[in-house]
This record gives structure tokens, C-alpha cells and sequence, in this order.
């Protein structure tokens, strides 16, 4: 008996077709220009964005979610900076909880900070304008060199050149400020170094894989990878920390929590 | 299969999330293990950086009392995006307001959620 059926088969692959991505993951849409990061692009992993993505208007009380910077430890310093971290958290335990002077927030956490950002292109540069403190970041791609010991003046996003490795831009920073801490607090020297991977994963998302080595201040690279979602309808908002800072600590370090006296 | 995608995705999402609403300071000295309610009148909503203020006035516990409360939300940057805007709440706004108070013991709180008598409610997240 002939068992073959055309019609059968034709549905058996026709359903193993559309399911098969679900079971092994759908090919994602990539960009037409994976080279063209033009546009308005978000991190994707800020409370507000994570509380939207589950739906919810706010955590439980008590609940806190996983932090990524968790693993990022002052077990990662040197014996000598540790000792700085050690010092500048019983400093900072003098003064009221919480309390912290405006200041930008220095590349490392510029990249983490819950604001947008929109990239440029233009001939030979690439132009990151941060809503967080109206900060910029220019990316050199007319450069293969760090401008010389003596132009490099510390800064708080400090000197960055880039070249494209295949579809991955890798941008290369250095002449970052050393008073300015690292994710979770961790001091450095003025010889942190930062490298960023930047690539499409799909049409509308980047990865910026970070890996932040500092010899005098880390006995091992700090790695880690930010999302950022492309948001074609957002605008870029003015944000600065200083227009009304109700909760300013006065000299003693203490804050009024903005309590109407 | 969607069922377990979902629950695959958000337990990506807590793996990777960050506890951003860091801006210049903590809102450590907020207590969040403990919501309230409160309930009066807007006195003013101050829309501006780096945080968003209302301040209420609300009925004390003696006869003709008003105790002006501050509470404290998210910039304009982030309560713009999820529904706000500088008009939505005027002087004389009646609302009841979902807060985390102050740890102090003073008259403060951060702002989770903000109903108005006519029905709408503004969500700090969300």
C-alpha cells in the first residue's frame, strides 16, 4: 500500500515551519545599514522600562529586583584601592542617607543612567547626545590615536576613538576623571580604560558590550553588556540636576528631604 | 509555548535589570516597605528638574489644621513618558495620592500614584 499522502506531508512541514522558531528561535529582522546607528535609542534596563515590559505601575513593597551591577564588587579593587573604597564609604556614611552633590555622572554611569540618547553621524564622527546633563560624547573615527599626554586633560567622558570591526563599532576611551566613581561606587585611577562593542542584535536593538580595566584600580576587567532599545518617537527632554534640587545637602551633609518647613 | 516564553523573558529581564531610579540621590530616606494614602488639596505642582515635587495640603488632626505635605516623584523626563505634563494637576486639584513616606516621620513621601475626582490617575512607573 502507498502510504505517501502530498497533502499530509505538505501540512506536517507547512506546521513544523511556523513552529520552528518558537522552538529554536526566530532569525530577528536585522538593520538595512548595520553601520548607521542614527536615531533615538533607550536603556532597556531601568526600573521604569522593566516595570512597563511586566506590566506593573510599581515594585511590592519590600520587593527589589535583581540589580545587573550586582556581581561588580569591591573584591574587584586592588589591596590599594580598596582601601580608598573602604575610606570613601565611611566618609560618605557620615552624611545623611542618600545624600550626593550634583555632578555629571562621569561615562561609566552615563551609560547606565535611565535617560535617552540620540546618535549622530557625520563625516568622521560619531555624536552621542545624552538627555542625562545634556552630556556629549564625541566618538573619533578620524583618529587612530588618544590625543598625547599632554592635550589628554582628565575629563568626565574622557577622550574616545572608534574604528568598525566588521558590522561592531569598538569605541576606545581613556583621560577619564579619577573622582568620578565607577559602577557601584568603585574608585579608579586615571588610567581607566574603556572599551565598548557596539552592535545590532536585531533592527532595533543595540548591545554595548563594556570591558573596563584599570591597572592600578582593578585586579580584573569589569565587564558588562547594556541594552538599548531605538525609540523613533521619543524626544530629547532637557534634564539637569541643578534646576531645582530640593534636596540638596547643606554643609553638614545633611538632607532636608524637601519637607516645606 | 507563549507561556513559558513570557516566563523565560521576564526572568531575563530580572537577570538584567538595573536599579536606575538613582538620579543625583538615593530615595533612600523613603520607606518602601510602607504605602499610605493621603488625601487633599494641590497647593502647587513643581514640574522641574531633577525631580518632580507636589505639594499638598492636607487636614491635621486638630480643627482648621493643614499640614502641607511634600511629596517627591520622578523628573519630567520620565513622568512625561508615562502620561504627565506640566497642566495635569492644577492648585485646588482635589487627589488622593499613594506614597512611600518619609522615614522621618515628616510630612513626605514619594509619589507612586495620583488619583484626581475626575477618575484619571497619573502613575509615577508605568
Amino acid at each position: 500500500m502507498n502510504t505517501f499522502n502530498p497533502p499530509k506531508v505538505v501540512f506536517v512541514l507547512s506546521t513544523f515551519l511556523l513552529l520552528a522558531p518558537l522552538c529554536f528561535g526566530a532569525a530577528p529582522a536585522m538593520p538595512a545599514d548595520p553601520h548607521d546607528f542614527s536615531g533615538i535609542w533607550m536603556n532597556d534596563n531601568t526600573l521604569d522600562e522593566t516595570l512597563k515590559r511586566l506590566g506593573k505601575k510599581r515594585l511590592a513593597p519590600g520587593e527589589s529586583l535583581e540589580r545587573s551591577d550586582a556581581r561588580i564588587s569591591p573584591a574587584m579593587l586592588t589591596d590599594e584601592y580598596r582601601a580608598i573604597y573602604t575610606r570613601q564609604r565611611d566618609e560618605k556614611a557620615k552624611l545623611a542617607e542618600g545624600a550626593a552633590a550634583c555632578e555629571w555622572p562621569g561615562l561609566a554611569n552615563l551609560l547606565t543612567y535611565p535617560y535617552p540618547f540620540e546618535m549622530l553621524h557625520t563625516n568622521g564622527r560619531i555624536t552621542m547626545i545624552y538627555e542625562t546633563d545634556s552630556q556629549v560624547r564625541r566618538i573619533f573615527l578620524d583618529r587612530t590615536e588618544h590625543l598625547p599626554f599632554e592635550e589628554l586633560d582628565p575629563s568626565y567622558n574622557g577622550d574616545s576613538i572608534g574604528h568598525w570591526e566588521g558590522n561592531v563599532l569598538v569605541i576606545d576611551t581613556t583621560g577619564l576623571h579619577a573622582h568620578i566613581p565607577l559602577w557601584g561606587n568603585l574608585p579608579h585611577s586615571e588610567n581607566l580604560h574603556v572599551v565598548e562593542r557596539i552592535a545590532y542584535v536585531d533592527a532595533n536593538t543595540i548591545h554595548d558590550d563594556v570591558v573596563v580595566t584599570d591597572r592600578l584600580a582593578l585586579k580584573e576587567p569589569v565587564t558588562r553588556t547594556i541594552v538599548y532599545s531605538k525609540r523613533p518617537d521619543w524626544r530629547i527632554r532637557e534634564y539637569s540636576c541643578l534646576e531645582n534640587n530640593r534636596d540638596q545637602p547643606d554643609a553638614e551633609g545633611n538632607r532636608s528631604a524637601g519637607v516645606v518647613k | 509555548m507563549k507561556s513559558l516564553c513570557s516566563q523565560l523573558f521576564v526572568l531575563a529581564l530580572l537577570c538584567m535589570v538595573t536599579n536606575t531610579s538613582m538620579a543625583h540621590h538615593s530615595f533612600g530616606m523613603f520607606d518602601i516597605n510602607q504605602e499610605m494614602w493621603i488625601e487633599g488639596t494641590v497647593k502647587e505642582l513643581q514640574w522641574n528638574n531633577p525631580h518632580v515635587w507636589i505639594q499638598v495640603l492636607v487636614p491635621g488632626e486638630n480643627d482648621g489644621e493643614v499640614v502641607e505635605w511634600s511629596l517627591e516623584g520622578g523628573s519630567p523626563n520620565i513622568l512625561s513618558r508615562n502620561g504627565w505634563n506640566r497642566t495635569v494637576l492644577q492648585a485646588g486639584d482635589k487627589v488622593r495620592v499613594l506614597i512611600y513616606p518619609l522615614k522621618n516621620g515628616k510630612p513626605g513621601g514619594s509619589f507612586l500614584e495620583v488619583h484626581k475626582t475626575d477618575g484619571s490617575v497619573y502613575y509615577y512607573h508605568g
